[in-house]
C-alpha cells in the first residue's frame, strides 16, 4: 500500500470513459470483424476472469457491498466497451454473448445488491442493441431476479427493460416477457405506498401520492408497450390468462378515473390496441375474445362516456384531446367490426342516449363512417351536454 | 397584572438562569396587553429591558395600521418619548433609542395629520438629534414591506407634502437635519451616518431642489472624503448610498444629465475616492462607487446614440474615465460591479473603447500569483464567479468585433515567451482562455463552424499543437489545452498529423497518468470526447491507444484486486 502508484489510479467512473473509448476504437475505426473479435476478446477476458475469480471467493457473501462494488464495475466496463458496437458483426456478437451468461452468474450471486442490479440493467440494454435476439434466452431469468429484488429506486429501470424488449423484438419477446408480466405487476403493486399511510385528515402525503402515481404509471406504460408492439398474446398465455380480467379492470378504472392525461392516454391506448387486435369482423370464435368485447362494450365504453362528460374533463386541453381521439378510434373499430346492431345497442342506446345525448347527435353517431366523423360526434356530444349544465 | 407585577415578570423572564424564568415567560405570553398598565410602566420604570419590552408590546404588530389604544394614551406616550425618554446627560443606548423611534413613528403614522397636526414641529423641536433621525428612518421602514404597509407609507408622504406650510414639512425636516449635523461633534460618526441615511430615504420622494442644495451636496461629499480613514468607512458607504439613491431617482434622461452637471458629481467623486491605488480608499466605499458608475453609465449609454448629445459631451468622458478605473481596479468586487456597463459598451462596436476593454479585461483575467486552483475553496469560488462574468464580456466583444478580438488573441499568444512551457501560469492560462472561448461569441451559431473556416484562427491552432505546450508543468494549463483540442477538433480531421502529440500526452504522464487527480479524471473524459469527434482518422492509432488504455485499465483492476485481498485478509 506504500506504492504511490496505487494512489495515482483512476476513479471507477473515469475508467468507464476509457472502456468506452476502447469500444469506439475497436468498433468504429473500420477494423475487420476478426480483428475486432480478437481485440475485444483480449480486452474483455481479464474482466471475465476477474468476475469468475470473485464469484469463486468463499468470502463473497460476507461482504456483499465490497464484492458487489467490484463485480458491478467489471460488468459496467463490459457494458461501456460495447458502446462502440451498435450493429455488431457476428464475430463480435459471439464475444459479447459470452459476457451475458457470466453476468447472469453475477446477478444470481448478489441479486440484492443495488449497484450490481443497476449495472446489469445497463449491460442488458446494451446487449439488446449489440447482439439482438441472442440475448432473449437468458432474459426470463434476468427479469425474474431483477423484478424480485427491485426497489422503488430501480423499478423504473426494470420497466424500461420490458419496454425495450417489446420495442426491439415484438413477438419474439413473448417468451422472455410471458413469465414475468404478473410478477412485475405484483411488484409494482407492492411498491405503491398504501393509502393507509395517512397523516392529517386521512390524506396521503403529497410526496407519497407522487410516488404512488409514478409507480402506477410504470404498470400502465409496460402494458401499453406490450399491446402496442404486438406482444399481446402474453396476456392470453396459460401463465397470465387467469389475471386478464383483473388487468382489464385495472386499466379500465384508470382510463376512466385517473385525472393525469398522460396516464389516461396509456390506458386508453392499451384498449384501442387490444380492440384493434382482438376484435374481428363478425363473431369471435374464442370465448376470451368474446369476453373481452363484452367488457369493452359494457364497462369501458359507458365509463369513458361518463368520464368525457364529467366537468373535470377538459376536452380543450391538448393532451386530453388526444384521449378523445383514441376513444373515438375504439368506437369506430367496434362499429365497423361488430356491426351497427351491437353499436346501436351498447354504444348509442346504453351509453350515449342514457347520458342524455340529443337525437341529432345520436343520429350522427349512427351515420359516422370514418374516424374523423366519429371524433366529431364525440366532440359535439361533449359540447352539447356540457353547455346544458346549469352554472 | 399590575404595573409592578408586569415589571417584575419582565425582569424574571429576561434572566435565563433565573428559576422563575419559564414561568414568567409563560405569564407574559398569556397576558393580554393592557395599555394603561404598559404606559405606567413605560413612564416610571428605570430598567432598560422592561422599557424595551413594554414599548414593543405597545407597538404590537409592525404591519397593522389600526390600534385599540385611546388618543389620550397615545398623547401621553408621545410626550414621554419626545421629552422624557432620554437626555444629553443620560442618553439611551442605541437599541432602546431605535425602539422608541419606531414607536414614535408608529404614533405619527396613526395620528398625523388629522389628530396630531404638529407632529413634525414637535419632533423637530423636542426630540434629541438621534431620536429625530431614527424616527424619520422608522417612518420609511415600511417602504419595502407588504403592499398595505407601502400604501400607508405613501399616504404619509402625501400628507407631508400636501400640508400647507412655509417652508414645507420636507423642507423643514431638511433644515433641522442640516442644523443637527452642523452642531454635532466632528467625530460623531453615528449621527452623521444617521443623517446620511435619512437623506438617502428622502432622495426618492422629496423635492429635488431640497436635495441639490449646496449644503446637502457638500455634506455628502465631505462625508465621502472623510471616509479615507477606517474609522469612517460607514460614513463613506452611507454617503455613497445617498448618491446612488439620488441618481436612481426616476426622472427624464436630460434632467438626469443636468443633475450630474449641476452637482459636478463625477468630478467630486473622482476627487473624493482614489480609484487607482488599492487600499488608498476603503474598499467598501470603492465598491459603492463602482456600483454608482455602473448605474450612471448604463442610463447614459442609450443617449450616446442620439444625435444631440451636447450635454452628454460634458460628462461622458468623466464617466468613461471613472469606469475604466473601476474595471481595471485590482479587486474583483469593484471590477465586477462595472461589468454590466462594460458589456453594454462592448456591444456598441466602438473600436477604441473595445480595444481598451479587451486590454483591461485580459489583464483582469489573469489569476493572482497565489491562486491555487482549489475548487473547494470559497475565496477561489468567488474568483471563478468574477471570471465567468469576464467571459460574458469577452463573448459580447467577440460578437460585436470578431476581427479585433482575433487580432488581440493572436497578439496575446505571440507575446508569450518561447518555449510556451516556460510561460507563467497566469499569462498562458489567460491567453489560452481567449482562444478557448473565442468561438462562443461568433455569429451565426454554431461559432465553431465559422471559426474553423478562418485561416488565421486555424494557423493559431496549428501553432499551438506544434508547440511544447504539453510540457508545461501546471495541470490547469494542460487541462485547458486538452479542452481546446476537443473543442476545436476539426483541425485534427483536416490535419491528422497533429494528433499523435495530443493523444500521447493525454494518455500518458501528462494526462491519464498525471499525479494530479483532477487532471487524470478530466483526461479520461476528454480523451473519449476527442476520439469520438475524430474517429474517422483514428485507425492508425487503434493498437497503440488500446494497448495504452488497457494498461491503465489493468492498473485499475490490480488496485481493486489488492483492495479485495485486504478485505479477505480482514475476514480471516
Amino acid at each position: 500500500m506504500s506504492n504511490t502508484n496505487i494512489y495515482q489510479q483512476l476513479r471507477p467512473d473515469d475508467a468507464l470513459y476509457l472502456f468506452e473509448t476502447m469500444g469506439l476504437l475497436l468498433g468504429k475505426t473500420g477494423l475487420a470483424p476478426l480483428e475486432q473479435q480478437h481485440s475485444l476478446t483480449n480486452v474483455i477476458t481479464p474482466h471475465i476472469r476477474s468476475i469468475e475469480e470473485t464469484l469463486r471467493s468463499e468470502h463473497l457473501l460476507r461482504d456483499p457491498e465490497s464484492f458487489g462494488e467490484h463485480l458491478s464495475s467489471s460488468v459496467a466496463a463490459i457494458a461501456y466497451l460495447s458502446k462502440g458496437f451498435n450493429k455488431a458483426p457476428i464475430e463480435v456478437q459471439v464475444v459479447l454473448a459470452e459476457t451475458v451468461s457470466i453476468t447472469l452468474a453475477v446477478l444470481e450471486a448478489l441479486p440484492g445488491n443495488d449497484r450490481v442490479r443497476a449495472k446489469i440493467m445497463i449491460l442488458l440494454q446494451r446487449m439488446i442493441q449489440c447482439i439482438g435476439a441472442n440475448v432473449l434466452p437468458t432474459m426470463p431469468r434476468f427479469l425474474q431476479l431483477l423484478i424480485g429484488h427491485s426497489t422503488t429506486q430501480d423499478i423504473q429501470d426494470v420497466a424500461q427493460l420490458f419496454n425495450q424488449l417489446c420495442i426491439k423484438f415484438k413477438e419474439e419477446a413473448i417468451s422472455s416477457i410471458d413469465p414475468n408480466v404478473l410478477p412485475f405487476l405484483n411488484k409494482c403493486h407492492q411498491l405503491v405506498p398504501s393509502d393507509d399511510e395517512v397523516v392529517n385528515n386521512g390524506d396521503l402525503p403529497p410526496h407519497l401520492r407522487t410516488e404512488q402515481l409514478s409507480v402506477k404509471k410504470l404498470t400502465f406504460t409496460v402494458l401499453q408497450h406490450i399491446v402496442t408492439y404486438r406482444v399481446s398474446s402474453v396476456l392470453l398465455s396459460p401463465t397470465n390468462a387467469g389475471s386478464l380480467e383483473h388487468v382489464l379492470q385495472t386499466m379500465s378504472d384508470s382510463a376512466i378515473h385517473v385525472d393525469d392525461p398522460i396516464m389516461k392516454k396509456a390506458c386508453i391506448t392499451f384498449f384501442r390496441e387490444l380492440v384493434d387486435q382482438w376484435v374481428n369482423n363478425g363473431s369471435n370464435s374464442s370465448d376470451t375474445f368474446s369476453t373481452f368485447v363484452r367488457f369493452v362494450l359494457e364497462i369501458l365504453v359507458p365509463g369513458m362516456v361518463r368520464c368525457l362528460l364529467s366537468p373535470s374533463f377538459n376536452e380543450k386541453d391538448a393532451l386530453q384531446a388526444r384521449n378523445v381521439s383514441e376513444f373515438a378510434n375504439i368506437l369506430f373499430i367496434l362499429k365497423s367490426r361488430q356491426g351497427s346492431e351491437k353499436f346501436e345497442q351498447y354504444v348509442v342506446c346504453a351509453s350515449l342516449a342514457s347520458a342524455g345525448c340529443p337525437p341529432h347527435v345520436l343520429e350522427a353517431f349512427r351515420q359516422a363512417s370514418n374516424l374523423p366523423e366519429m371524433e366529431l360526434c364525440l366532440k359535439e356530444t361533449m359540447k352539447v351536454l356540457k353547455q346544458k349544465r346549469p352554472g | 397584572m399590575t404595573p409592578l407585577e408586569l415589571e417584575e415578570c419582565v425582569l424574571l423572564a429576561s434572566h435565563v438562569t433565573c428559576p422563575k424564568h419559564y414561568e414568567a415567560t409563560a405569564m407574559l405570553q398569556a397576558w393580554t396587553a393592557n395599555y394603561e398598565t404598559l404606559l405606567t410602566v413605560i413612564t416610571t420604570t428605570h430598567h432598560e429591558k422592561v422599557l424595551f419590552y413594554c414599548l414593543s408590546r405597545f407597538r404590537g404588530s409592525t404591519t397593522t395600521t389600526t390600534t385599540t389604544t385611546t388618543y389620550e394614551q397615545r398623547v401621553k406616550l408621545r410626550t414621554f418619548l419626545l421629552k422624557g425618554f432620554s437626555s444629553a446627560e443620560a442618553p439611551a443606548p442605541p437599541y432602546l433609542d431605535t425602539k422608541a423611534a419606531v414607536v414614535l413613528a408608529y404614533l405619527i403614522r396613526l395620528d398625523f395629520p388629522h389628530f396630531w397636526t404638529s407632529a413634525f414641529d414637535e419632533l423637530q423641536q423636542q426630540a434629541s438629534p438621534t431620536m429625530y433621525f431614527r424616527t424619520l428612518l422608522a417612518l420609511h421602514e415600511n417602504d419595502d414591506d407588504n403592499s398595505n404597509a407601502r400604501a400607508g407609507a405613501d399616504q404619509l408622504k402625501d400628507h407631508m407634502r400636501s400640508v400647507r406650510a412655509t417652508p414645507s414639512i420636507p423642507a423643514q425636516l431638511m433644515e433641522t437635519l442640516l442644523a443637527h449635523v452642523k452642531q454635532a461633534a466632528q467625530n460623531d460618526t453615528v449621527l452623521l451616518i444617521l443623517a446620511l441615511k435619512v437623506i438617502q430615504k428622502f432622495a426618492s420622494w422629496i423635492d429635488l431642489s431640497l436635495l441639490l442644495q449646496d449644503r446637502v451636496i457638500t455634506l455628502v461629499f465631505a462625508s465621502l472624503s472623510s471616509s479615507s480613514s477606517n474609522a469612517n468607512i460607514g460614513v463613506g458607504v452611507a454617503a455613497m448610498t445617498c448618491l446612488q439613491e439620488l441618481v436612481a431617482r426616476g426622472m427624464d434622461k436630460d434632467a438626469k444629465v443636468a443633475l450630474l452637471v449641476k452637482t459636478d458629481l463625477l468630478r467630486k467623486l473622482h476627487q473624493s475616492v482614489n480609484l487607482q491605488v488599492v487600499d488608498a480608499s476603503p474598499i467598501e466605499v470603492v465598491i459603492e462607487v463602482a456600483k454608482l458608475i455602473d448605474a450612471i453609465g448604463q442610463e447614459l449609454v442609450p443617449m450616446t446614440k442620439q444625435q444631440d448629445i451636447t450635454k452628454l459631451n460634458l460628462i461622458w468622458p468623466q464617466v468613461m474615465e471613472l469606469f475604466f478605473h473601476c474595471l481595471a481596479f485590482d479587486d474583483i468586487d469593484v471590477s465586477g460591479a462595472v461589468i454590466p456597463l462594460a458589456c453594454q459598451l462592448a456591444s456598441r462596436q466602438d473600436m477604441s473603447a473595445s480595444q481598451q476593454l479587451l486590454t483591461i479585461m485580459f489583464r483582469q483575467m489573469k489569476y493572482p500569483v497565489n491562486y491555487q486552483f482549489d475548487y473547494e475553496n470559497d475565496d477561489e469560488a468567488e474568483e471563478e464567479v468574477y471570471r465567468s462574468e469576464l467571459r460574458k464580456l469577452y463573448q459580447t466583444l467577440v460578437r460585436a468585433s470578431p476581427q479585433l478580438c482575433l487580432q488581440f488573441l493572436c497578439q496575446a499568444l505571440a507575446n508569450l515567451p518561447v518555449p510556451l512551457s516556460s510561460a507563467s501560469i497566469s499569462e498562458i492560462e489567460a491567453a489560452l482562455r481567449l482562444l478557448f472561448h473565442y468561438c462562443e461569441g461568433i455569429r451565426p451559431p454554431p461559432g465553431l463552424k465559422v471559426v474553423m473556416t478562418n485561416d488565421t484562427f486555424r494557423a493559431v491552432l496549428v501553432a499551438l499543437h506544434q508547440s511544447d505546450i504539453t510540457d508545461h508543468v501546471h495541470p490547469a494549463v494542460l487541462v485547458l489545452y486538452y479542452d481546446i483540442s476537443v473543442r476545436y477538433y476539426p483541425i485534427f480531421v483536416d490535419q491528422p498529423e497533429l494528433l499523435p502529440q495530443v493523444l500521447e500526452s493525454l494518455s500518458g504522464k501528462r494526462g491519464l497518468q498525471h499525479a494530479y487527480p483532477r487532471l487524470r479524471s478530466r483526461s479520461c473524459y476528454l480523451l473519449l470526447r476527442l476520439v469520438k469527434s475524430v474517429i474517422q482518422v483514428m485507425r492508425p492509432y487503434v493498437e497503440t491507444a488500446v494497448t495504452g488504455i488497457q494498461g491503465e485499465g489493468y492498473l485499475y483492476r490490480r488496485y481493486v484486486m489488492k483492495m479485495l485481498r485486504v478485505c479477505v485478509f480482514h475476514y480471516r
